[in-house]
């Protein structure tokens, strides 16, 4: 299913609104915009609204009916029509549902009065007609949305808020709990089995009914009833017990858990002595590393010499060597009086002249002396060698300081997740809380065990007298209610053991969508390796060394339990394998950057459709940039200028 | 309306399950298929009973005297 088109009359904010958001395979992002009560989740309750009529609005903190929902200055004003659209495409076929409600003018502040008649259409496009497999009737039409598209309760993996979805983490509600029994296909034969179970009822009071009629035992008889008032009153008993034991139980878990907790706090405080002990080592080495740092202090001006001689090299001589060393060979033929030249030229008076006239006055130049000296310096001390030590000298530092810094944050963080008090003591009073409330599940355990025999001999009390009629009768009406009892019991039976198989089968693939979406989700992927999810369904992330955190434990963030209950509907929602729109109310909520990021790449993956309301600091024009090329429309919500309780919805320009 | 598969694409896995539960436990050979089948367009049901009292029993019944 995919959602082409929104419209909207009278609904909330909205007097009249056409909203295109529709998607293609390569662009399926549809995002819209709003700041905080401008009409965000307003718009998110219409879509609900018009699959589900008023139980699309049961979670809504305030408004829960759809009368609710009509928009005031329109019932001020005159009578009139409610209505959401929502064409759809489903199976290659393009749909339109319209729902609706007729209203009565109003004063402004009273509860606006409707005619109560709710409409439902669903029309087909193709033949611009009622889609007649629809049916009639409202139910029916329902029906068809529930089993043809998302059913309800289904749909809260494929509608939600990112805000409310903690609460699929801890302890999933009953609704929640159905909801998943549905994805993974059990619903079906839970039903089955709860179905049975009323046949096994009705063929039974047919047969105690058959058994009153037809016995003349009158004494027997009265046996009997009281005998079966006897087991509905320990039925009610076991009923009470079993759930004071399942309470005691849940007791005792939590103290278990905070026990481990506090192993695991003492395990913290050793590593964090072990870290200390690392860092006072670390410590020593930094002192040695100054007294190397320091050594080299005393060096450090040779480190000048090799710039120093290459500023020597760059700077010309005066006079320039060419001149020098013209007058210095000129000197030298005059004074052993050449006759020739190198070139076999003959040196004659003229050429003499030549000669005496380069000849210069040299004195002893200064440059040359600093070069010498440096050269000698150099070669003396080696001071490339030296650089080298201290080079090495300053990145040990850095190495020691960083080791050091990182200690510490590990040891400010264990600090931080020690809770006040010491750990021997609150082990001490967890263990004695955890042993009483054991001793709390042995005795209620031994109380339903009592109830159960007592029942159980009631039972077979019952069966006796049961018989005895019987036998006075020869009645073969009775045999076959009988038979028919046993027969049914079995069949129930058949379908509990097809129920054990099929969740054995399938919750392992559920844990592992869920753990495959968690994994993308979150920053530390090193420290966890999953999620498992027990047969309450409650769930905990799986640490790196097997040890399990429940959720509300595995992050200090609120948002880190977004993460899980994100990964769990996405989860759900892979595995429902339902091609129908994601539409994400108020989707980052309180998450931080990273999750942030995270959580915004993966949400286009999380169908061929999805709709984001979002507020402008939840996601934020940078963040954008992560979405953009998914995008196909992006909107924005706004008030009217003159009339500032009403909302429109208008293309969003992202300002550059 | 006709029957299709609910959701999700289990249905193939559950029928596989229940035809050897079936035999398993020496059922009539389809029952528990035929109350998949059935149940599966009851689903959304809020209100079971007349389900249950008709539909169901009948289902049961027929089984029970083909046995």
């Amino acid at each position: 299913m995919k959602i082409k088109e929104i419209e909207l009359y009278n609904w909330g904010r909205y007097q009249k609104v056409t909203l295109n958001v529709n998607v293609t395979k390569e662009n399926n992002v549809v995002l819209i915009r709003a700041r905080n009560n401008q009409g965000k989740t307003t718009l998110f309750y219409a879509i609900k609204y018009a699959l589900y009529g008023k139980f699309g609005l049961k979670n809504h903190k305030n408004q829960n009916e759809p009368f609710e929902w009509i928009n005031r200055q329109a019932a001020a004003k005159k009578d009139g029509e409610m209505c959401v659209q929502l064409t759809i495409e489903h199976d290659g076929k393009e749909f339109r549902i319209q729902r609706g409600l007729k209203f009565f003018q109003t004063n402004t502040g009273s509860e606006i009065q409707t005619d109560g008649k709710e409409k439902l259409e669903i029309i087909d496009q193709e033949a611009g007609k009622p889609l007649s497999d629809a049916g009639k009737e409202i139910a029916a039409k329902q029906n068809w949305i529930n089993s043809m598209l998302i059913p309800l309760d289904v749909s809260q993996f494929f509608f939600f808020d990112g805000e409310d979805i903690k609460r699929y983490t801890d302890e999933p509600e009953e609704s929640v709990k159905t909801a998943i029994l549905r994805v993974l296909g059990i619903k079906v034969l839970i039903n089955a089995k709860t179905d049975l179970e009323n046949i096994q009822k009705i063929f039974n009071e047919l047969h105690n009914k058959k058994l009153n009629e037809q016995s003349k035992d009158e004494k027997t008889k009265l046996k009997l009833k009281e005998k079966q008032d006897q087991i509905k009153e320990h039925e009610i008993v076991i009923e009470h017990l079993t759930g004071a034991l399942k309470q005691a139980e849940k007791l005792r878990d939590s103290y278990t858990e905070k026990l481990r907790q506090n192993v695991l706090a003492q395990e913290k405080i050793k590593e964090r002595q072990r870290i200390k002990d690392a860092n006072h080592i670390l410590d020593k080495n930094l002192k040695d590393n100054d007294i190397t740092l320091r050594e080299h202090r005393g060096i450090s001006s040779l480190l000048l010499l090799h710039p120093l001689l290459k500023i020597i090299d760059s700077t010309e001589e005066n006079p320039p060597s060419k001149d020098q060393w013209e007058s210095k060979t000129a000197q030298h033929m005059i004074y052993e009086k050449f006759e020739k030249c190198v070139c076999e030229t003959d040196i004659d008076n003229k050429i003499k002249e030549i000669l005496e006239n380069k000849v210069i006055e040299l004195r002893p130049n200064p440059q040359a002396q600093l070069k010498r000296f440096v050269e000698d310096i150099i070669a003396r001390t080696m001071p490339d060698s030296k650089f080298s030590e201290l080079r090495h000298a300053i990145q040990e530092r850095i190495r020691i300081q960083g080791e050091i810094d990182t200690n510490n944050t590990i040891i400010n963080k264990i600090n931080q997740e020690l809770s006040l008090g010491t750990p021997d003591e609150i082990v001490k009073m967890l263990k004695d809380k955890e042993e009483n409330a054991q001793s709390e599940i042995m005795k209620i355990g031994r109380d339903v065990e009592r109830a159960e025999d007592q029942l159980e001999n009631l039972s077979k009390e019952e069966g006796l007298l049961k018989r005895k009629l019987e036998q006075a009768i020869d009645s073969e009406e009775l045999k076959t209610a009988e038979e028919q009892k046993k027969f049914v019991q079995k069949v129930r039976d058949g379908i509990q053991k097809s129920i054990d198989a099929y969740y054995k089968l399938r919750k392992p693939q559920l844990e592992k969508h869920v753990s495959d979406v968690f994994l993308r989700l979150i920053n530390m992927k090193k420290l966890y390796t999953g999620i498992t999810i027990d047969d309450d369904w409650e769930m905990k992330v799986k640490y790196y060394d097997g040890s399990l955190l429940p959720t509300y434990q595995y992050g200090p963030s609120a948002g880190a339990s977004q993460i899980v209950a994100t990964a769990f509907i996405a989860g759900l929602n892979k595995f429902a394998q339902k091609a129908g729109p994601v539409v994400i109310d108020t989707p980052l909520g309180r998450l931080d950057d990273i999750h942030r990021t995270n959580l915004l790449e993966y949400y286009n993956k999380m169908s061929d459709q999805v709709i984001i309301l979002y507020t402008p600091t939840e996601i934020n024009d940078k963040d954008q940039v992560i979405l953009e090329d998914y995008v196909k429309e992006h909107y924005e919500i706004i008030p009217y200028d003159d009339m500032p309780d009403l909302a429109r919805i208008v293309p969003y320009e992202r300002l550059i | 309306m006709k029957i299709r598969k609910v959701l999700t694409e289990a249905s193939d896995e559950i029928k596989k399950i229940i035809d050897k539960v079936e035999v398993e436990e020496g059922l009539p050979k389809g029952i528990l298929n035929e109350i998949y089948e059935q149940e599966l367009v009851q689903v959304h049901r809020e209100n079971r009973t007349p389900y249950v009292e008709t539909s169901l029993r009948e289902l049961i019944t027929k089984y029970f005297e083909k046995k």
